[in-house]
C-alpha cells in the first residue's frame, strides 16, 4: 500500500533521485553480463555431476543442438520483449508453419523451399506487427489467439498430418537431392563437435546483435520499449518499427522451425510446442526486462547457453522430461521475480 | 447550523501544515480555516501548492507536518480511509471512476448496502444511487448504465455524487468544472449552494475567476507553497485578486527581452478544426517571434499543438509553413517539415527516463545518426555534449540515466532534445512546469537564443510571468476558439488572466 | 441518422454475442443428422464440462484484471490426485475430492502471492506455475495414466442423467449449478462487486478502501479451486486421468480463453460474466458435436476468437480517437455539420 501512496505526490515536483546508486549495486548481481557468471558456475556444476565427462563430444553436441534451436528463436524474440510487448505466443506455430512450408515446397529445390519457409515467417510477423504496432491490440491475447488460428489453418490444410520431406519430394533426382539436403542441414558437423546449426545460430545472434545495438531501428525500438508515448511524441514511426520487429521475430522463428523440421525429419503443427516458454526464459535469463527497453543480444546468448546447460545438468542428475518442468518452472519464476524486482528499482513497475 | 458564531470551532482548521517533496517545500507552514456552511475558494497559479494541500487533507500523504483539526478535534489524516471517516470528501481533478462498471456501483463503491450478511441489496443500492444522482440533478440517468455509456460531463457530476454519498462534512472540489459545459456549471453551482445551506464546508479550487465570484464566500490565495492572504469575496474584485495571485512583478527576473520579430511569416494556420476540440482557429507566426497561446485548462491549446504537428488527425483547415501548405501524418513528418513539439509531461510523454541522456537527446534525430541503417552513437556525442552544455545540464554526463537527474535537469535534457532536433518552429507546452528557478532561467535563455537564431516559438504556458517575460504576442483561446489577441505592449499578468476568462479589452470575438 | 440506428444494433449484437453464438449452433444443429438426440446432447455437454470449469476460473480472474494459465494443469493434477488417492490408500470419494480441491486452494494462494506480493505480471507468473504443476504431477504419478479400478458406482452416478427426460448428465448439472453459484457470488455479494471494481479501476478500489490484494488472491483461489474440483469430478466422470489430458486436440486453455472473450468479458477486466462464458462453452461443446473433425473445430473456434479480438481492438482504436471532446464544442460541431449536410 505504501507504494501507492508514494505514487500520488505532485508529479511536477522536482526530485533528487538516489536510485542510481541502488541500480549500480543491484546490477552487480544482475546485469546483462552477469549471466556469464551463471554460465561458468553451471559448467562447474556440470563437471561435478557428470564426473568430468561434461566436455565429452556427445555431451557438447547435445547441448549445442538443444541450444541452437532455442538460440535461433530467441535471437528474434528479444526484439519483441525489448519493444515492451512481453512475449510472442505465436512462436510455436510460426516455427511449425516455417517447417511445413519448406517441406511442402521442397520440389522447387532446397534454397527456394527455405526462402518460402522464411517468407511465411515474414507474413506472420507482418500481421502480428500490424495488429499490435498499428492497431494496438493486446500483444499477449492477440498472438495467443493468432497462434490458435494458425494452428487451425495448418491442421485443416494438411489435415492434421505430418509431412516427410522424402515422401513429399517427387521421384526426380533433383527433388530427392533437395530432400536430402534438407535433412542434412541439421546433421552437418564442422570439425568434430560443432554442428552447422550451432554456427547458424551464432551467425543469427551476431546479426541480431548488429541490428539491436548498431542500427537506427534498434535505437528506435529501445525508445519504444522504454515508453511508447515518448517514442510517439519524438517523431518515431512506432507502427513501422514494431512491424519490423515482429517481422524479424517471425523470420527467426521460421528459421528455427525449418531446422527443427530437418532435425526431426518431419514437419507438423506440433513442432514448435514449448518454444514460446523456453525462449522467453532464455531471453529473461539474459537480463532483458519484461517491460521492455533494457536487454542485449549478448546477454540473451548467455541466457540461451545457461538454459541449455541447466537442462543438460538436470539430465545428468537423472531427471526425466516432466521432472525437468518443475525445475524449469521454478527457475522461470525466480528469474521473473528478479526481473520485476529490478524493474521496480528502476522505478517503472 | 449554518450560522456560525465567532466562538464556534471551524469545520476545518489546518495549522501551519507543511509538506516536503524531495527538493522542494510544496506547502510551507500554511494555516487554512474553513467554517461550516461556507464556500471557500482556494486560488493560486499552477504549482502554488493548492493541490498538494488538498491531497494532504484527503489523506494521501503520511508524512506531512503540522496539525489538522476537524470540528475542533485534532486528527491524523494518514490514509484515504481515515480522511473519509473524519468526513472529508474529495472530488479529484481527474476522474476516479471505473469506466466499465455501472454507475450505481461506482457511486457506492466499498459500501454497497446488504440485504443479509451474504448478499448485497441491489434494489436498495439502485434507489440510493438514484437519490444521490438527484442530488446532483441527474434525474433521468439510469444508474445501471456503465460509466462509459454516459457523457463526460455527466460522469463528472457522478463523481461529485459519489463523494456526496459518503456524507462528508467537508467537501473539496479540485477544478470540478473542467469537463462541464456552461449549462452544467450552472447546475453544479445550484448543487453547491444547496450543500452550503445544509451546513457543509466546501473548498473550491478553480482557475476561473468568474466562477469564484459567483460561488465563493471566502477566498484564500496561495503562492509558492505559502499562504498569501485570506479575505471575504465581497471585499475584493478581479483586479485585486489577480494582483494577489501574481504577487510582486518579477520584472528583474526576465531581463529585458529584445524583440527579434521580423516580417517574414513562417507559419500560418487557417480555419484549423478538429471537431469537439477546437474550431476554426486562425493565427500566424513570424520569424524570431515567441507567440503565446493563452487559455485556461481545457481550452484546447494542447490539442492544437497536437494537430499542428500531425499527432492527431485534423478535420479541416490549412497549415502553411514558409508559405507552403503542409499536411503531416505523424510527428516524424512534422519534424522533417521543420516543426517540433516539446510535450507537456516529461515523465509520461517527454523523456525515456530509464535511458541515458545521449539516448534521449538523439531521440528525434535517430534517422540522421550515421549512414544508411547504421546508428552511430559515437558520431552524435559531439552534438549531445554541445546541447547539454548549452542547456548546462548538471552533471554534464551523457552516459548517465535520466531518472537519476533532478526535475529541473530532466527538463533541461528535454529542451536539449528538441534543440538537437534542428527544427525552425518549436511548440513549447509548459516548458518549465515544476522546475526550480535556476532551470527556468536556463530554459528561458535557451528559448531567447533559439528565436534570435532566426527561428520561432509557440509557447503554451500557465505560468503567467513566463508568458509576460518571453512572449512577443499572445492569442487568447477559450473553449476551443481564438477570442482575441494581445500585442507585446499589452501583455501583463492581469490582462492575460482577465482575457483568458473571456473579459477585458482584448477580447474581440463574438464568442462571449 | 441511419448511422446511429446501425450503431445501436451493433451494440445490442455485441452485448449478447454469446447467446447469438449458442442460437447459431442450435440452428445449425437442426441440419445435422442425429444431433438432437438424448445421447448426443448428454455426451457433448458432459464431455464439455471440464472446459466449463476452466472457463469459470479464467473468467473470474479476467474480471479481476488478471490471467490464470494454471487452470488446465490444475484440473489435470486434481483428477490425478483424486483417482490416485482413491486407488492407493482407498480414501472415499468425498475425501479425495476435498483434498484435490484444497490443493487447488493452495495453488490459488501461491498464484495470488506471486501476483500481489511479488508484483509479477499474472500472465507470466501463471505461465511459470503451469510448469511447476506439470512437473509436480509427474513426480506424483510417474507419468502413468490412472484409471478407476473397479469402483464405478460414483462414476455411473455422474454419467447418468439426473432427470431422466433431460439430456444432461449429473456432472454437467453439477457444473452448471456451481457456475450459477459463482455468478451469484460475483453479482450479489460485496466481494463479487469488489472483484469487478479492482478489475475496472484499481485506484478507485484502493481509494474506496477495498483490500485489493486480498480480493485478487481470492479471485485466484476461486479459479484454482473450481478447476481442481472440476478436474477431480472429471476424473471420476471419465474414469481415467493422464498427464497429457489437456494436450491432445485443441488445448482446453485456449477454449477457455476463447469462450471468455466471445462471452464479452473485457480483456483488461471489470466487465464480464461467468454465465456468458458458460453459454459460449455450451455452444462450443455442441459445436464439437457438429464438427467431428478436430481440425475443423480448431479452425472454427480460432476464427471466432480472432474475429472477437479484432472487433474489440478496432473498436478501442476508434474510441481512443475521440477521448477528451469538449461538450460545448461537440454540440457546436454537430450543429455545423448538420448545416453542411
Amino acid at each position: 500500500m505504501s507504494e501507492q501512496i508514494n505514487k500520488n505526490p505532485n508529479p511536477g515536483a522536482p526530485k533528487v533521485d538516489t536510485r542510481k546508486e541502488e541500480i549500480s549495486k543491484f546490477s552487480l548481481i544482475f546485469n546483462k553480463l552477469g549471466i556469464y557468471v551463471v554460465v561458468v558456475a553451471l559448467i562447474i556444476i556440470g563437471l561435478i555431476v557428470s564426473k568430468g565427462t561434461f566436455f565429452a563430444a556427445s555431451n557438447i553436441q547435445s547441448i549445442l543442438e538443444a541450444v541452437a534451436l532455442i538460440g535461433m528463436v530467441s535471437a528474434g524474440l528479444i526484439f519483441i520483449t525489448f519493444s515492451g510487448n512481453m512475449t510472442d505466443m505465436s512462436i510455436p506455430l510460426t516455427m511449425a508453419v516455417g517447417g511445413m512450408m519448406t517441406v511442402q515446397t521442397i520440389n522447387f529445390g532446397f534454397p527456394v523451399a527455405m526462402l518460402i519457409g522464411i517468407l511465411s515467417g515474414v507474413v506472420i510477423g507482418f500481421i502480428n506487427g500490424f495488429m499490435i504496432g498499428k492497431l494496438r491490440a493486446n500483444p499477449i491475447i492477440w498472438t495467443w489467439g493468432f497462434n490458435l488460428l494458425l494452428s487451425g489453418i495448418v491442421r485443416v490444410v494438411w489435415e492434421g498430418k505430418q509431412l516427410y520431406a522424402d515422401k513429399v519430394a517427387k521421384d526426380t533426382e533433383f527433388a530427392q537431392n533437395a530432400a536430402n539436403t534438407f535433412f542434412s542441414i541439421a546433421r552437418t558437423y564442422i570439425g568434430k563437435y560443432i554442428s552447422l546449426m550451432a554456427i547458424i545460430m551464432i551467425i543469427m545472434m551476431i546479426i541480431a546483435w548488429f541490428i539491436h545495438a548498431k542500427t537506427k531501428f534498434g535505437q528506435k525500438l529501445k525508445i519504444i520499449g522504454t515508453n511508447y508515448e515518448v517514442a510517439k511524441f519524438s517523431g518515431i514511426n512506432c507502427a513501422k518499427t514494431l512491424i519490423t520487429a515482429y517481422i524479424i521475430n517471425g523470420v527467426c522463428a521460421s528459421i528455427g522451425g525449418i531446422f527443427f523440421a530437418a532435425l526431426r525429419k518431419t514437419a507438423s503443427y506440433e513442432n514448435g510446442t514449448g518454444y514460446d516458454f523456453s525462449c522467453l526464459t532464455a531471453v529473461l535469463l539474459g537480463g532483458c526486462l519484461l517491460n521492455g527497453g533494457k536487454g542485449s543480444v549478448v546477454g540473451t546468448f548467455g541466457g540461451v547457453l545457461a538454459y541449455g546447460i541447466l537442462n543438460n545438468i538436470l539430465s545428468w542428475i537423472g531427471l526425466g522430461t516432466y521432472e525437468k518442468y518443475l525445475v524449469q518452472g521454478l527457475v522461470f519464476l525466480f528469474i521473473v521475480w528478479l526481473n520485476t524486482y529490478s524493474n521496480r528499482k528502476l522505478g517503472r513497475a | 447550523m449554518g450560522n456560525a458564531s465567532k466562538n464556534e470551532a471551524y469545520a476545518l482548521d489546518m495549522r501551519s501544515v507543511s509538506k516536503r517533496f524531495p527538493g522542494t517545500l510544496a506547502v510551507d507552514k500554511v494555516d487554512f480555516r474553513v467554517r461550516a456552511g461556507e464556500v471557500h475558494a482556494l486560488m493560486g497559479e499552477n504549482g502554488a501548492g493548492k493541490s498538494t494541500l488538498m491531497k494532504m487533507l484527503a489523506g494521501l500523504f503520511n508524512d506531512y507536518t503540522g496539525e489538522i483539526y476537524i470540528n475542533g478535534e485534532k486528527k491524523d489524516l494518514h490514509t484515504p480511509n481515515l480522511a473519509k471517516e473524519y468526513g472529508i470528501g474529495m472530488v479529484y481533478q481527474e476522474l476516479s471512476l471505473a469506466r466499465r462498471i455501472s454507475i450505481y456501483e461506482n457511486l457506492l463503491v466499498g459500501r454497497l448496502p446488504k440485504k443479509n450478511p451474504l448478499f448485497i441489496d441491489k434494489k436498495k443500492a439502485i434507489e440510493e444511487a438514484k437519490k444521490l444522482l438527484q442530488r446532483v440533478g441527474l434525474n433521468d440517468i439510469d444508474p445501471t448504465l456503465d460509466v462509459s455509456e454516459i457523457s463526460q460531463c455527466d460522469a463528472q457530476l457522478v463523481e461529485i455524487a459519489k463523494v456526496l454519498g459518503s456524507e462528508p462534512k467537508i467537501l473539496v472540489m479540485d477544478e470540478p468544472t473542467s469537463a462541464l459545459s456552461s449549462e452544467e456549471v450552472k447546475k453544479l453551482f445550484e448543487i453547491v449552494r444547496n450543500l452550503q445551506k445544509q451546513g457543509m464546508a466546501i473548498v473550491y479550487i478553480s482557475h476561473h475567476l468568474s466562477e469564484i465570484f459567483e460561488i465563493a464566500d471566502m477566498v484564500t490565495v496561495m503562492r509558492d507553497g505559502k499562504l498569501v492572504d485570506s479575505f471575504p469575496i465581497s471585499e475584493t474584485n478581479t483586479e485585486q485578486l489577480v494582483e494577489c495571485m501574481v504577487g510582486e512583478p518579477v520584472k528583474s527576473f526576465y531581463a529585458d527581452h529584445k524583440s527579434m520579430v521580423t516580417d517574414e511569416e513562417v507559419l500560418r494556420v487557417e480555419d484549423f478544426t478538429r471537431w469537439g476540440f477546437y474550431h476554426h482557429v486562425n493565427f500566424n507566426l513570424h520569424r524570431g517571434e515567441v507567440l503565446a497561446i493563452c487559455g485556461l485548462a481545457g481550452s484546447g491549446r494542447t490539442e492544437i499543438a497536437r494537430g499542428l504537428t500531425g499527432v492527431d488527425k485534423i478535420d479541416g483547415g490549412k497549415e502553411y509553413i514558409h508559405g507552403k501548405e503542409v499536411h503531416f501524418r505523424d510527428l516524424g513528418e512534422a519534424i522533417k517539415g521543420g516543426i517540433g513539439y516539446l510535450t507537456e509531461d516529461r515523465k509520461v510523454v517527454g523523456l525515456a527516463l530509464p535511458q541515458t541522456v545521449a539516448d534521449n537527446v538523439t531521440t528525434c534525430i535517430i534517422d540522421k545518426c550515421g549512414p544508411g541503417i547504421v546508428y552511430d552513437a559515437k558520431k552524435q556525442n559531439g552534438l549531445v555534449d554541445e546541447k547539454i552544455n548549452e542547456m548546462s545540464v548538471y552533471p554534464a554526463d551523457r552516459e548517465r540515466l535520466v531518472n537519476s537527474f533532478s526535475g529541473g535537469n530532466q527538463q533541461k535534457v528535454l529542451m536539449a532534445k528538441w534543440l538537437a532536433a534542428d527544427v525552425d518552429i518549436l511548440i513549447l507546452d509548459e516548458p518549465t512546469r515544476g522546475v526550480d528557478v535556476n532551470a527556468k532561467q536556463v530554459i528561458h535563455d535557451a528559448v531567447k537564443r533559439y528565436v534570435s537564431q532566426g527561428n520561432a516559438c509557440i509557447l503554451l504556458s500557465s505560468d503567467l510571468p513566463e508568458v509576460v517575460g518571453l512572449c512577443d504576442r499572445a492569442v487568447i483561446l477559450r473553449e476551443g476558439h481564438i477570442i482575441g489577441e494581445i500585442p507585446k505592449e499589452g501583455i501583463n499578468e492581469n490582462s492575460l488572466l482577465i482575457a483568458a476568462n473571456g473579459e477585458g479589452e482584448y477580447v474581440s470575438c463574438q464568442n462571449k | 441518422m441511419k448511422n446511429k440506428k446501425f450503431k445501436i444494433n451493433a451494440n445490442l449484437i455485441n452485448a449478447n454475442r454469446s447467446y447469438l453464438f449458442l442460437a447459431l449452433i442450435l440452428i445449425i444443429g437442426l441440419f445435422v443428422d442425429n444431433f438432437y438426440t438424448m445421447y448426443n446432447i448428454s455426451a457433448a455437454t458432459g464431455n464439455g464440462s471440464l472446459v466449463i470449469w476452466l472457463g469459470l476460473g479464467f473468467t473470474v480472474c479476467m474480471i479481476a484484471g488478471h490471467m490464470d494459465l494454471t487452470i488446465m494443469y490444475m484440473s489435470t493434477f486434481a483428477a490425478l490426485l483424486c483417482l490416485g488417492l482413491h486407488d492407493k490408500p482407498g480414501l472415499p470419494w468425498a475425501v479425495c475430492i476435498l483434498i484435490a480441491t484444497l490443493v487447488g486452494v493452495l495453488v490459488g494462494c501461491i498464484n495470488g502471492f506471486l501476483v500481489t506480493k511479488l508484483n509479477i505480471h499474472s500472465f507470466i507468473a501463471t505461465l511459470g506455475m503451469q510448469f511447476v504443476l506439470k512437473g509436480t504431477m509427474y513426480i506424483y504419478t510417474g507419468g502413468e495414466e490412472l484409471s478407476i479400478g473397479k469402483d464405478y458406482a460414483f462414476s455411473d452416478v455422474l454419467n447418468d442423467n439426473l432427470v431422466s427426460f433431460l439430456p444432461f448428465s449429473t456432472y454437467f448439472l453439477i457444473t452448471t449449478v456451481v457456475v450459477f453459484i459463482v455468478m451469484i457470488v460475483l453479482r450479489y455479494t460485496r466481494f463479487g462487486r469488489n472483484v469487478y471494481m479492482i478489475g475496472g479501476n484499481l485506484e478507485t478500489a484502493w481509494l474506496a478502501g477495498i483490500k485489493s490484494d486480498r480480493v485478487t488472491t481470492l479471485a485466484f483461489v476461486i479459479s484454482s479451486a473450481a478447476c481442481a474440483l472440476g478436474g477431480a469430478l472429471n476424473g471420476i466422470y471419465s474414469g481415467t486421468a493422464g498427464i497429457t489430458m489437456g494436450e491432445k486436440g485443441i488445448s482446453p486453455l485456449m477454449i477457455a480463453l476463447t469462450a471468455t472473450i466471445i462471452g464479452g468479458t473485457a480483456i483488461n477486466g471489470g466487465k464480464g460474466s461467468v454465465v456468458w462464458t458458460w453459454v459460449s462453452l455450451v455452444a462450443i461443446a455442441l459445436l464439437k458435436a457438429i464438427f467431428k473433425k478436430t481440425e475443423i473445430q480448431v479452425l472454427v473456434i480460432a476464427a471466432i476468437l480472432i474475429g472477437c479480438i479484432v472487433y474489440e481492438t478496432i473498436a478501442l482504436y476508434n474510441r481512443n480517437k475521440t477521448v477528451g471532446t469538449r461538450p460545448n464544442l461537440h454540440k457546436e460541431a454537430l450543429k455545423e455539420l448538420g448545416k453542411a449536410s
